[in-house]
């Protein structure tokens, strides 16, 4: 099995953090709530993905494992008695449009548990059924937080959150 | 609903990682790739990626072809088959203690025996029972490692293949082989394939010869070296607080500055950690010649940043290292952030180390490193001070990963553990993905059958949930 170089992994590893690294942050920060934070878990999810990652077949599963990898990262991290004293502070959201910032952290308010369906849900494009898979839960279970997420969203912003 | 998406979605697209993030990764991951063996090696970091995607590469092959032989790897049949009790093929391993595997049709072994006196004694107590083929493969290979057969220093070997009974045997063939190589490549050797005959495969491992070094200047004519130079490390990187150095930048007498990547190419001098930086900085210095017994002037390293416990640090490790290339040249820390290197005494005592600066960088790749001198020990020892130290100086052990889908739990940890890494079992909650052939038996391993892991890496195996 001929491998040319390390540029060969170069270009592996580039294509990954282009194509992925922002959904990877972003995903983090809606666990973490902290861009320092998540910054770091997505590169942690990218020496993973190079060291570990098992030999992927399709695009479709190279997205899923990254997904899965990150959320696991995260949970680890939140469980670790250093994330549970920190505080989600405003201006992480400083440098955002006020409409944007507004609507991002009503969802950071939310439970960990409708925050993440949400976020999947919404920016990921995911269906309930793929949602499902990633957080290793029901579709219906999920449906449940989505709705309650939903409600809860919409309870606190109004009109800004229309359905 | 479709309106909430976008605004959601325009919402968190607003939110960006900060600047130069990608660039950053992929920094990171570079750099973890050359350091993969707990060490930076600059010199090696175009083999040691290959390497890495090497393994890589082999897992895929591996998954693809070997699907037979690896239960679960094709698909959602995880079960293992039971061994049907019938020997339908005979593979034999030969690089002087032999093995030979009698393998049923289902590619899981019946038993294990030794065809000669050593290789009863290689396997003698050793428990194959209900793995598979490239399962029990391995654990003979890590033996073959454990009781030295494959070393780093080996000169040259052949091992021989074979595999008789009925058709398909070549895919055993191929499991060995493959086993084999992905232990060499840890240990850098070279492996050279002979097909002997049908159904037999000679495997020649040997020591790779040093590989001239891509784009290496050319060697530094006498009358061109600077009769002094000054050295800046930059410590001003994104994790400022530890110490890494961000670059290193080399002014030559007339006052041009390069980064280090010009003057000593291939030495990859940023990203390390402040001491090990110095040892590649010094060590680049005293091979290119800038630093010999011809240094009229004198050298600067100026390590803006650097607390005093980091520069008395690199103070001692540089005088060291001069000491032991047998330089007549000494340094002293001029003031807070400034190292001098200058002429020096003669050295009292003209003992040198058992080996060559040159060799000593080997060494530090190698696996047995107990025959170095003290001084050269000290050398490594603050080198690698920041990069577990000590550690660094004990021997390493490597062990391939076997293939844990499908099996059951204890199965799975038992064998974790005899192979020689430290299970970590995760089990999955019972939900609507869940399938009752997954009950208790392994349904994702995160990391590659096939790759070498150092001996007491963690693993994750997810159990399936009990229906």
């Amino acid at each position: 099995m001929e491998v040319s170089s390390l540029s060969g992994l170069e270009e592996e590893m580039e294509g990954v953090i282009g194509k992925y690294g922002e959904q990877i942050f972003r995903l983090a920060f809606a666990y973490l709530k902290d861009r320092a934070g998540a910054e770091d878990v997505a590169q942690e999810v990218f020496l993973a993905y190079m060291e570990k990652a098992p030999g992927f077949l399709r695009e479709e599963q190279k997205k899923s494992w990254l997904m899965r990898v990150t959320g696991n990262k995260c949970k680890n991290l939140l469980k670790s008695a250093w994330h549970q004293k920190t505080v989600f502070l405003e201006e992480e959201l400083h440098d955002l449009p006020e409409h944007s910032a507004a609507l991002l952290s009503a969802v950071l308010s939310l439970e960990e548990k409708y925050r993440i369906p949400i976020h999947l849900f919404y920016y990921g494009g995911y269906s309930l059924r793929e949602i499902a898979r990633l957080l290793r839960s029901n579709p219906a279970t999920v449906g449940t937080w989505l709705a309650r997420g939903r409600a809860l969203l919409k309870s606190m912003m109004g009109d800004d959150w229309n359905e | 609903m479709s309106k909430n998406q976008n605004t959601y979605q325009k919402a968190m697209e607003d939110l960006r990682p900060s600047e130069g993030f990608q660039e950053r990764s992929l920094a990171a991951v570079k750099h973890a790739a050359l350091k993969k063996k707990g060490t930076i090696y600059p010199r090696r970091s175009a083999y040691l990626g290959a390497a890495l995607i090497a393994c890589l590469v082999l897992a895929l092959f591996g998954l693809s072809r070997l699907g037979v032989f690896l239960p679960g790897a094709g698909g959602r049949e995880t079960t293992p088959a039971a061994p049907s009790g019938e020997t339908v093929f005979i593979a034999r391993l030969n690089i002087n203690p032999g093995v030979e595997f009698r393998v049923d049709e289902s590619g899981m072994i019946l038993s294990v025996t030794g065809t000669n006196e050593d290789g009863a004694a290689l396997i003698a107590g050793m428990d194959f029972t209900g793995l598979s083929f490239e399962n029990a493969t391995i654990l003979v290979v890590n033996r073959l490692i454990e009781e030295n057969y494959i070393t780093a220093s080996m000169v040259a070997e052949d091992i021989l293949l074979s595999v008789s009974g009925g058709a398909g045997g070549e895919d055993l063939l191929t499991v060995m082989s493959s086993v084999i190589r992905s232990a060499a490549s840890q240990y850098d050797l070279s492996v050279e394939t002979r097909e002997k005959e049908a159904n037999q495969l000679e495997l020649l491992l040997a020591s790779k010869p040093e590989e001239p070094q891509e784009g290496e200047l050319p060697a530094v004519k006498e009358e061109e070296l600077p009769l002094s130079l000054q050295v800046e490390y930059d410590l001003t990187g994104r994790n400022a607080p530890y110490s890494e150095v961000n670059d290193v930048r080399l002014t030559l007498e007339n006052g041009e500055t390069y980064p280090s990547y010009q003057i000593l190419t291939s030495y990859d001098l940023a990203g390390g950690s402040v001491n090990f930086t110095t040892f590649w900085c010094t060590y680049a210095l005293m091979e290119k010649g800038y630093l010999s017994n011809d240094l009229a002037g004198q050298a600067v390293i100026r390590m803006p940043g650097a607390t005093a416990e980091q520069l008395s640090g690199v103070e001692r490790l540089i005088s060291l290292m001069l000491e032991d290339g047998m330089l007549l040249l000494k340094a002293e820390i001029a003031d807070a952030e400034t190292i001098r290197i200058c002429r020096g005494e003669a050295l009292a005592s003209e003992e040198t180390g058992r080996y060559t600066l040159s060799q000593l960088v080997d060494i530090m790749y190698a696996k047995d490193r107990e025959d170095i001198s003290a001084r050269q020990k000290e050398i490594l020892k603050i080198a690698f001070s920041e990069n577990g130290g000590e550690d660094f100086l004990r021997p390493r052990y490597f062990a391939v990963v076997p293939n844990f889908i499908g099996m059951t739990e204890e199965e799975a940890a038992a064998l974790c553990e005899r192979v020689g890494f430290v299970p970590s079992v995760v089990r999955e909650p019972f939900t609507a993905e869940s399938k009752p052939e997954e009950a208790g038996r392994v349904i994702f391993q995160d990391c590659n059958p096939g790759g070498t892991w150092e001996v007491g890496t963690k693993f994750q195996l997810n159990i399936g949930a009990a229906h």
